[in-house]
Parts: structure tokens; sequence; C-alpha cells
């Protein structure tokens, strides 16, 4: 299932990443949308977590929040979105901890800790499958802005 | 006679879906645990799971649900241990 990007939501998710991360560490949205219209993205959340130069956590109460808030407000995570310092590319780390690691979810990895260019150039993107296993996506094809 | 074991239900949300799931009193909470990651389709690294109460505390799996202090109709709460990420390749 292909993502649709509410209009602002990309931008967002850069101004996030350029204004949490300073540029020197890593960070993390959830892009979030009613869980009745399948694909459609219109917010990024910025959940609670602490991060450094290769890495961060999201606070382990607040996912707890987080979940009784989708269900409460009939909303679901779509994706999880995180830079990286240098390339993008899903590690060991990104495979396993995942927020949702359920068929459908998608993990985009954003180059450069965001700085780049509001956009997909040079990100990574990949999927939960079937069999639960991440399948690389391309993310052009796999995500849409609205126009 | 009915042999029928009596089930109570407990309902388990995540990611803002929610599934209804049956135990009884003396099950395991890791059992209860399995049938949701099976109705939710967590296939992967299904150890890293875990059940949690509104109030985020874990559900230890080895329990009995009643001995975990579970009550039917209690919401739940099931999510990754521990979520993380980035460029660092410790796993």
């Amino acid at each position: 299932m292909a993502l649709t990007l509410a209009r602002g939501v990309m931008a967002s998710t850069f101004r996030q990443f350029r204004s949490c991360g300073q540029g020197r560490d890593e960070c993390v949205v959830y892009w979030t949308g009613p869980r009745e219209s399948p694909g459609a993205v219109d917010d990024a959340v910025l959940p609670g977590h602490q991060a450094g130069s290769d890495w961060y956590e999201t606070d382990p109460a607040w996912i707890t929040s987080f979940f009784l808030e989708l269900r409460r407000d009939g909303r679901t995570a779509r994706a999880q979105v995180h830079t990286h310092p240098t390339t993008a590319w899903h590690s060991c780390t990104d495979d396993r901890y995942p927020l949702a690691p359920s068929p459908g979810f998608h993990s985009l990895v954003i180059p450069r800790f965001g700085a780049g260019p509001v956009g997909l150039d040079d990100a990574y993107l990949a999927v939960v499958g079937p069999d639960g296993a991440w399948a690389e996506r391309s993310p052009g094809a796999e995500i849409r802005e609205a126009a | 006679m009915d042999t029928a074991v009596k089930k109570d239900t407990v309902t388990v949300t995540y990611n803002g879906e929610d599934k209804v799931i049956g135990y009884t009193p003396d099950e395991k909470v890791r059992a209860v645990l399995d049938r949701a990651l099976n109705e939710f389709q967590v296939t992967a690294n299904r150890h890293l799971m875990g059940l949690f109460t509104e109030g985020n505390a874990e559900l230890p799996d080895n329990s009995a649900m009643s001995a975990a202090g579970v009550r039917p109709g209690e919401l739940l709460v099931l999510r990754q241990s521990t979520v993380r990420g980035g460029a660092a390749h410790a796993g």
C-alpha cells in the first residue's frame, strides 16, 4: 500500500529533524493517518526520544501513550521516518526495533540528518512484508505527496 | 454436561487497532501474547514484544494472567519493549 502525504507533512518532517537533531543527532518522527483511509498520512509526530550521532531510542512510556492516543482518535502510524548521519540505509537496529513490525509498516531513512533538500532524494525505504521481513522499495514509487 | 472452559476476554490495542482476545485466568501471559501477535500478524522478532497495562507496566511473560493482575475486560497495549534505530551497527 503506497502512502499519500497530505500537503506539508514532508516539510514538517524535515523541520523537526533540523530543529531537534541540529545537524549532529539522529531524529525520528512517526507518520500517522486515519485508520479508515488506507495509505493516508496527514501528520508527522515527534516522539519523546533520546538520540546521538548514530542512534535514537524512543521513550517506552511514550509509545504506550501514543498507541492509546491512536486508538482513541481512530488513527494509526503508517511509517517511521528517521535520519542517518551520512547515507541512508536500513541498519540491523532499524530492522529489529521498529515501532510496528507488522505487514505494511514503512520505514523511511533520510540521509545527512535531514539537512539536504526536502524530499526523498537519496532516501532509503523498507516495508514489512507478509513474512515479517523487510523489503526494500523505491521511495519515489511508494510515497506520493498530495498536490 | 457442559465441559467447556469459561473464557474471559481482554482488549489488546496495537498501533491504533483493537483485537478482543480470550483467555483463562490460569493461562500464562506468554500464551495470550502469542495469540495477540498472531491476530496482528507480527511474525518477526516476537520475543521483543510485550503486553503492557494502560499505566505502562509490562505483564511478566511467565505469570498467569490472574497472577499478573489482569481483569476481564481490561485494555492492554501490545508493543515492542524497545523501539530504537540508527546507523550504529549494534543490534
